[in-house]
């Protein structure tokens, strides 16, 4: 099921069941139907990434939701139209999934038509979100950030993950904002 | 010699005058593999590493769907089939 929430950068994907499941709503975090600690995420959750210009990624996305549906794909993020601050000159569409899973999510994008192979763990994406990582130090650059804003964006990103996963490595696992 | 395809994606099309995949024949690595792509659209290497050789922040490089900084970097060895995708760095954030 396609969530497409006006205002926000990003489009997702999850299936009905795991939208349903009101005290758990990141049931999806989950590998043979066991929910990920956040170690086990930090260890296994990851993404295939495809970029495409813009009608080419939503219409793969529709493409893509009967898999959601029936849970062979976890969750999908779509980018609603190029990232600016990033100078990306296309939409990119992100399949999540666990790494021990990915071969089977692989052949589901492969057979409808995705030829760009890229895998990048979440642990990845995270550090560089982090305070002086690529993307978080980027994104503050780009959006013209002066000193104080800077460092407090940077305090948040800090207590945003040590709050989400490096607190509590043995909770399941509930994703972060983005 | 080993042939192989390379993906392009993101600003480095602008180089490649809009190709995304391009078959090659490579030696040996992926260092190989960003000199031939420099033979046939030149600008390419200085897009992709920096003035140490090594790749770019910006650039991720992909063989089989791994990122090659997991692997050997640019010594990361390529067989025949390979599949290799460059992608900005900035696409998996």
């Amino acid at each position: 099921m396609i969530i497409d929430r006006p205002g926000s950068q990003y489009i997702f994907m999850y299936s009905r069941e795991s939208l349903n499941n009101s005290s758990d709503r990141a049931s999806y975090i989950a590998y043979k139907d066991k929910r990920l600690t956040n170690k086990e995420y930090l260890e296994h959750w990851g993404k295939w990434i495809h970029l495409d210009d813009k009608e080419k990624i939503h219409d793969m996305a529709r493409k893509l939701d009967p898999y959601v549906e029936e849970g062979t794909i976890p969750c999908i993020k779509f980018d609603r139209v190029p990232q600016q601050w990033a100078d990306m000159d296309q939409c990119v569409l992100c399949v999540y999934s666990d790494d021990r899973q990915r071969n089977e999510v692989w052949k589901v994008l492969s057979d409808v038509g995705v030829k760009i192979k890229a895998w990048t763990y979440d642990r990845e994406v995270v550090e560089k979100w982090m305070p002086g990582g690529q993307y978080l130090e980027r994104w503050i650059t780009a959006n013209g950030l002066k000193k104080e804003e800077a460092d407090r964006t940077r305090e948040e990103s800090r207590q945003k993950f040590k709050a989400a996963f490096f607190d509590k490595p043995d909770e399941p696992c509930r994703g972060w904002i983005q | 010699m080993n042939s192989i395809v390379v993906r392009i994606s993101g600003s480095l099309r602008k180089l490649t005058r809009g190709k995304t995949e391009i078959e090659l024949t490579v030696a040996g690595n992926i260092a190989d593999c960003v000199i031939k792509l420099e033979e046939q659209f030149p600008g390419m290497r200085e897009k992709i590493c920096d003035e140490e050789g090594e790749i770019r922040g910006a650039v991720n490089i992909y063989v089989n769907g791994d990122n090659v900084r997991s692997l050997q970097g640019l010594a990361t060895t390529l067989k025949a089939e390979d599949e290799v995708d460059i992608l900005p760095a900035f696409a998996a954030a």
